[in-house]
């Protein structure tokens, strides 16, 4: 869609930027080397640390050694929450368990991952590609359907984490996001939907989940 | 020649306003308070703000190169690209689109270049419902308001008056609990985010190699913006480019410290293009690139640097001037210490005159910045502009005082007569009692301090001993 008056203005732009840049000789710029990191000591426990630092989030942690014991914490999680409704994701990881039988029990109706159905639900479950232990942050992508809406619309939000994608920090998280086509949409979450804005009092769930669980699955 | 400007004004407004300063005092301790050992624990601020700055310049020495990487890839990725001379391009290119589309109503996320170039009210006059949605902004635009601080726009509204507007604009029973508040304005909002047509938002950071915006927030509004509605727009300055997203690293690190102390916002979102029709998010995707005064300042060997800015607010919290005032005595959208600069280059400085008098030349402001801004030496550089724009007689006593000043025999000389002067014409409490009516009346808003007999610089070391 390039509009002819947008071509006029592109030529003129650049033309004005190429002759800003002509006007001087700016100082060479330095090439650093790589951004210092806080590294976490090596051998350190990345579980421990990211569950750290999201519990100060006022965010839930909780992990899962195997299938059995993941659908026993979503029922804990799910449980309190019956009669209300459930939107999941087609991440993979969400089908170690049977959903909609955890559902079932649990006594959430199940809706479509989507708007507008999905704008009624009350918890969304999806996957997460990867976390970084350093601040506590999970990466989603567009890769995987509904992981973008379930982690947003609902009030509630629960992720499931593979261990093999708990990483140090964004520096480790990069490289393996860049390796391959770029999703189209990624989002680095951390910790629950929140805000300052009125008398600087922070509330929790502005726009987004106000309460925000991570699941541990130790053997993905 | 001694009437008070409408900056005066403002000040003297922002000064009186207790509720006010008290905010102001409260907002800028708490968000700047550990900042410093944040840095620390993620790398040490002077490393890291030397390889921001270092990121910054490596797109604005090659800003022409950048802007072409950045428009190749964007449409690579299915978007389209608009480039705008002036905020009114900005208006037109938006309500063609908004015409062509079939749009009626417009969310919008906090964006400080749709604020400059002041696109709510060209929108609405055309016809379109904009909704502000990050919190802050909500609140300001449901009181005809404009920001008073670039990360925290309503920070001088106090909790009553925001349950007061609420009861009168939205119909909502008088609460003053914030998070009564928050659920109202979330669920009004909601339902905007559902109907709406098209959604605008600036862009923290542009990513030339793979035409991905870079969004940081804390509420979510931003990630219902840009994934609900069918079309985002997402409108930037042509200096927000990072060249990739290594470049990024060290800008992701330094901004959420500087703005609020965080090591990480809330949500960071990275949008490449559209997500098309079968996607989860919006099927059109438009960049628009915004010169305005822009690339006049990119021609400037002393004004340049100031293209490096990221927004942060870093620089008003610390300043004592603007946590003394607060951001609506300043006349333009941007405050503090950068609003200062960015006004005085976007209007030119002999228009800011009294505005770039607003300095201490503590220097807290260069201190913090997190890409390494000198804002203190463009005051200096700005007042000498304007001081030339005044015409050859000012200029000319203007430097002929700064030389005589600047020679320590000048400097004595000038001590001693000034010593004398003052004792002659001021009262015992500081107050003019000699000279034309037009001074004593100016001495009456302003007492000066009655000079020593001897001169600072003249007391000797027996003064130290006693």
């Amino acid at each position: 869609m390039s509009e002819p008056i947008s071509d006029v203005s592109r030529r003129r732009i650049l033309e004005r930027v190429r002759r800003g840049l002509r006007a001087f000789e700016p100082p060479p710029v330095p090439l650093p080397g790589p951004t210092p990191e806080e590294t976490p000591a090596p051998g350190a426990d990345l579980a421990a640390l990211f569950q750290k630092r999201w519990e100060i989030l006022t965010a839930r942690f909780h992990r899962a050694e195997n299938p059995a014991d993941l659908e026993a914490v979503l029922l804990g999680l799910l449980a309190p929450l019956a009669g209300k409704s459930a939107i999941v994701s087609d991440h993979p990881l969400l089908a170690a368990v049977d959903v909609d039988a955890v559902l079932g029990r649990a006594g959430l109706k199940r809706l479509a991952a989507s708007v507008p159905e999905a704008a009624a639900a009350e918890v969304g479950l999806t996957g997460a590609e990867l976390a970084l232990a350093s601040t506590a942050t999970l990466v989603l992508t567009s890769d995987h359907p509904g992981d973008l809406i379930a982690s947003l619309l609902p009030p509630v939000h629960v992720a499931l984490v593979p261990r093999s994608g708990l990483v140090p920090s964004l520096a480790q998280a990069l490289p393996r996001l860049t390796a391959r086509p770029l999703p189209r949409a990624m989002v680095l979450v951390t910790g629950p939907s929140k805000t300052g804005d009125i008398e600087l009092t922070m509330v929790l769930g502005a726009h987004g989940p106000g309460r925000a669980h991570a699941v541990l699955l130790d053997w993905v | 020649m001694f009437k008070p400007t409408p900056f005066d004004r403002a000040v003297e407004a922002g000064l009186g306003n207790r509720f006010l300063r008290r905010a102001l005092a409260h907002t800028t301790a708490t968000v700047t308070a550990g900042r410093l050992a944040t840095m620390a624990e993620i790398g040490g601020f002077q490393p890291l703000r030397e390889r921001a700055a270092a990121s910054r310049d490596r797109v604005l020495n090659r800003l022409d190169e950048y802007l072409e990487r950045t428009e190749a890839a964007v449409l690579r990725a299915g978007g389209h690209v608009f480039w705008a001379e002036t905020g009114q391009d900005v208006a037109d290119y938006i309500l063609k689109l908004a015409r062509e589309k079939g749009v009626r109503t417009v969310v919008k996320s906090k964006s400080m270049v749709t604020e400059e170039i002041e696109l709510n009210p060209a929108l609405e006059w055309a016809g379109l419902e904009v909704f502000e949605t990050d919190l802050g902004e909500y609140i300001i635009q449901l009181a005809g308001e404009r920001p008073s601080h670039i990360v925290l726009p309503a920070l001088h509204k106090s909790r009553q008056e925001v349950a007061r507007l609420f009861e009168e604009k939205l119909g909502l029973a008088y609460t003053d609990v914030p998070e009564d508040l928050t659920r109202a304005a979330r669920q009004a909002l909601r339902r905007r985010f559902l109907e709406a047509d098209m959604g605008i938002t600036g862009a923290n950071f542009v990513v030339a190699e793979t035409g991905t915006v870079v969004l940081l927030e804390n509420e979510g509004n931003i990630r219902l913006t840009t994934t609900l509605p069918r079309i985002h727009v997402a409108i930037t300055g042509i200096e927000k480019i990072v060249a990739d997203f290594d470049d990024l690293v060290p800008l992701l690190k330094v901004l959420p410290v500087s703005a609020l102390n965080l090591k990480m916002p809330g949500y960071a979102s990275f949008l490449t293009g559209p997500a098309g029709e079968k996607g989860e998010g919006p099927e059109e995707f438009h960049l628009v690139l915004l010169d305005s005064y822009r690339s006049q300042v990119l021609a400037e060997p002393d004004f340049r640097q100031m293209l490096r800015c990221i927004r942060c607010g870093a620089c008003l919290n610390v300043c004592p001037v603007y946590g003394h005032i607060g951001g609506h005595a300043y006349p333009w959208v941007y405050s503090g210490p950068m609003g200062m600069v960015l006004t005085a280059l976007a209007r030119g400085p002999a228009a800011c005159q009294d505005l770039l008098l607003a300095t201490t030349l503590c220097r807290a402001c260069a201190e913090v910045c997190p890409v390494m801004i000198d804002q203190p030496a463009m005051f200096l550089k700005l007042r000498r502009l304007a001081m030339e724009g005044r015409g050859p007689i000012l200029t000319g006593a203007a430097a002929a005082a700064a030389g005589l000043y600047a020679s320590p025999p000048g400097y004595d000389l000038a001590a001693r007569a000034l010593s004398i002067a003052g004792r002659v014409l001021l009262d015992a409490q500081g107050r003019v009692r000699l000279g034309p009516e037009v001074i004593k009346k100016m001495g009456r808003r302003r007492r000066l301090p009655r000079p020593a007999q001897t001169p600072f610089h003249r007391l000797g070391p027996e003064k130290e001993e006693a």
